[in-house]
């Protein structure tokens, strides 16, 4: 079978499922790629186990007639391998990728060579030859065709998922923090992760309304992954979840993601969320950022704090806020930045990576900080993000 | 222990109020701690040679009295070498719970004179005296009231060294002994240190030595002279600085005593080689209980824990592991341990000589706060700070960890 497409198409196709393929694998045919041709279209999917992406591309599909193969050549064929189509095979990702990518931007044109499980490729001057192996030995990916359906405007999921992702815990000490938790009900999603020490929530509308009243817990790596995938042409993002709760799968215009959900009891973080506050102070955006960006500089070689102090200024002149870290050793910094506070003169410490951290999804022009005591957790709101919480807990601190 | 001190001055130590404030920094320090103690409990032994040390095959001497040193026992040397060197003296094991408790009096006679004590072992600190004069009068009248004080209620000798810095100060102290006062004023430290071998400057060990020598540099003032690449072929740019000013008398005299320290450890010498793991593995927690209590009082949390093994022909393996967030508990110290040794036991298992835990990554005891009730560290703080407290006030024997108890104390 000869397959013919573009070198900037394949070459296209190939990082959007290299993200999947296993680095190091315990089942070594998870670093390969499984080629099918479908219809007018070739497939192109790789997965880790954990997350499997599947991308479609344009190409020119010419079958050439099984029975014109002579028979002493055909006796691997396998009849596991009859449903994934005629010229199914895998071919190991890293070679094959890097070699697309060296290639010129001109006609490439592949023959899917099943009688030895391998492809002997042609582009512009060059000809290669990859080995591989029958498309049966490719580990299943999960149908996700019939479960619980909801549409998500595709703007919307990428906010959110750069908004909550990365307070998902970067360590498997306790596996469900590693997962974002989706809620779905009626017309509003819900996204949440927390990793102990904070938690960011964000809700946005569905396009429509889903009869699916659930919630899952999604990898954090595979929302990013999908954030990622989300481009120009995708409109909407469509969600499945299996019957079981097991898989969900993510479909846009060509690529679809079949992912593993994470199974276990989200801690409920709506009761993670201080209901009321001491002191609200509201500061310009890039004054804040700013502020802690030259603070984390001397709190990196101390202990990574940045110490916080509301002042809500006398008489009806303008409150500020100093932005303080020290190292012992190195030297201190202080920052000033005028600040609207609403209540008591306060004060708090935070790590300064989870101060950067939040600020840095954030746009707009205004943030607000709601704190209460210097141990009670502080709330970070932005004006733009009507939808967006996010509780961090603050360092105990020797003032 | 002599009645009246001989004191030496080196050169004329002088305060010019107004001028750029020079530091005095005093090292304090008892001469031969462990026989002074031993003597008190039983005064028979006074004048007589003592050895105090480990009495396993492997021991080291802790302390030796003036009488033995003149045979060539100092601490630190293997006892089995002490028997040899000096086979007439009286050898005995440390009183474990005695010496801690003078020591804490010692420091508190020590606080009395300054507000910056840094203790540096059980029978030495450091006090910061700038500025002190004042109050306590010259550096002479009140390094001779502390060596007063600490006869008089201890009955113990102090020798006390005065300097712009503490290397300098604590050199002194050495120089001093026994039961001596040297004072030594910033702008004669260099004359001071000039003379000195190379192996009086705290820091140069051995090997140091060795390198040194090979370099052709016997004395401190050679070393303050020598041209620094020379120094940094063998030593390293950083260390090859420190060395030279630190032979030069100049130190770290802008900063406290409280120097943070940057590591903090303890090790064990086995009698015999161990191939137990249980019991390797307790002797760990034994380590980590030490160094966790040190590390708590110099009120830090460590990031990186180091266990150390040498195994019966010397070899030597260490490995570290980084930990995030910061801890300071005992468990927390002991669990990375542990993993430490399982690691390297599964790579050589072998009878092993000597076992040590240290932490380094030291950094400020701040505490970020969770909000998932996730307390376990917190608790583990929270109880190795309670058996501090308890062996603080009634020994180290008063509370053990069941894991420990197990062995009968004998790990």
């Amino acid at each position: 079978m000869w397959v013919t497409c573009l070198q900037e198409n394949l070459s296209r196709g190939l990082a959007v499922v290299g993200r999947a393929v296993a680095s190091r694998a315990t089942l070594p045919v998870t670093q390969n790629v499984l080629i099918q041709p479908d219809g007018n279209r070739l497939k192109l999917t790789a997965t880790n186990l954990e997350i499997a992406i599947s991308v479609w591309l344009g190409a020119q599909i010419e079958a050439v007639s099984i029975d014109s193969i002579p028979d002493k050549t055909r006796g691997d064929l396998c009849p596991d391998c009859t449903h994934f189509g005629e010229g199914a095979v895998t071919i190991p990702a890293r070679t094959l990728i890097d070699f697309i990518n060296s290639m010129p931007d001109r006609k490439v044109e592949i023959d899917l060579n099943t009688e030895a499980w391998g492809i002997n490729l042609q582009c512009a001057n060059y000809t290669a030859s990859f080995y591989g192996t029958k498309p049966c030995d490719f580990p299943p990916v999960p149908s996700v065709e019939d479960g619980a359906t909801a549409i998500i405007p595709a703007e919307s999921l990428k906010g959110s998922v750069e908004r909550v992702a990365f307070a998902a815990a970067a360590d498997d000490s306790r596996p469900v923090l590693t997962g974002v938790k989706m809620d779905l009900s009626e017309s509003r999603y819900t996204l949440a992760a927390a990793d102990g020490f904070r938690l960011a929530v964000d809700t946005g509308e569905l396009s429509g309304e889903t009869e699916a009243e659930l919630g899952v817990i999604i990898p954090a790596r595979t929302l990013s992954e999908v954030q990622r995938l989300v481009g120009d042409r995708d409109k909407t993002v469509e969600i499945k979840i299996t019957e079981s709760r097991g898989q969900a799968l993510f479909k846009l215009q060509s690529v679809e993601v079949v992912t593993q959900l994470v199974q276990g009891t989200f801690p409920d973080y709506e009761k993670l969320i201080p209901v009321g506050h001491g002191t609200v102070v509201t500061v310009d955006l890039q004054d804040f950022m700013q502020a802690t960006r030259a603070a984390s500089i001397f709190a990196r070689d101390g202990s990574g704090i940045i110490r916080l102090f509301m002042n809500p200024g006398e008489g009806g002149s303008d409150g500020e806020m100093k932005v303080q870290s020290r190292a012992e050793e190195v030297g201190d910094n202080e920052g000033v930045i005028p600040a609207k506070i609403d209540g008591e003169e306060s004060r708090v410490a935070f790590n300064s990576k989870f101060l950067t951290d939040v600020l840095a999804v954030l746009d707009g022009d205004e943030v607000s900080l709601e704190t209460t005591t210097p141990s009670s957790p502080g709330v970070v709101r932005a004006g733009n993000h009507a939808g967006y919480t996010h509780v961090v807990m603050p360092m105990f601190v020797q003032w | 222990m002599g009645e009246g001190w001989g004191v030496f001055c080196v050169g004329l130590y002088a305060f010019r109020g107004g001028s750029a404030v020079e530091r005095t920094i005093f090292h304090v320090d008892l001469d031969a701690f462990f026989v002074a103690v031993e003597r008190l409990l039983d005064p028979s032994l006074v004048g007589k040679p003592v050895v105090v040390g480990g009495m396993g095959p492997r021991g080291v001497v802790s302390a030796a009295s003036y009488e033995v040193r003149k045979f060539g026992v100092h601490s630190a040397l293997p006892m089995s070498t002490a028997r040899r060197l000096a086979p007439r003296a009286i050898f005995m094991s440390p009183t474990h719970g005695v010496y801690g408790k003078v020591s804490r009096r010692f420091k508190s006679i020590l606080e009395d004179f300054s507000p910056d004590v840094h203790s540096a072992s059980i029978d030495e600190a450091y006090l910061d005296m700038t500025g002190c004069e004042r109050l306590l009068g010259p550096p002479f009248e009140s390094a001779s009231a502390i060596k007063r004080r600490v006869r008089d209620e201890l009955s113990v000798v102090a020798s006390v060294g005065v300097g712009p810095n503490d290397v300098v100060a604590k050199v002194a102290s050495e120089e001093s002994k026994p039961d001596g006062l040297l004072i030594v004023r910033g702008s004669d430290a260099a004359e001071f240190l000039a003379p000195l071998a190379v192996r009086k400057l705290p820091g140069i060990g051995p090997k140091a030595t060795e390198r040194l020598q090979a370099l052709g540099i016997g004395t401190l003032g050679e070393l303050a002279r020598a041209p620094l690449g020379v120094l940094v072929r063998s030593f390293g740019q950083r260390h090859a600085e420190y060395l030279r000013r630190r032979a030069a008398g100049e130190g770290s005299s802008t900063r406290s005593v409280r120097e943070a320290a940057k590591s903090i450890s303890s090790e064990r010498t086995f009698d015999y080689d161990v191939l137990d793991r249980d019991r390797l593995d307790a002797v760990a927690l034994s380590l980590s209980e030490k160094v966790g209590r040190r590390l708590r009082r110099a009120e830090r949390k460590a990031r990186v824990v180091v266990l150390k093994l040498r195994y019966g022909d010397f070899t030597t393996v260490s490995r570290r592991c980084t930990l995030s967030p910061a801890v300071d508990g005992d468990l927390a110290i002991h669990g990375a341990a542990s993993g430490l040794l399982w690691e390297v036991l599964r790579e050589r298992l072998d009878p092993v000589r000597l076992i040590g835990v240290a932490v380094s990554g030291l950094v400020e005891r701040e505490t970020q706060l969770s909000m998932l009730g996730d307390s376990s560290g917190l608790e583990d703080s929270a109880v190795s700070v309670a058996i501090d407290a308890i062996r603080e006030r009634y020994g180290d024997g008063a509370i053990v960890r069941g894991r420990l108890a197990s062995f009968g104390g004998g790990v």
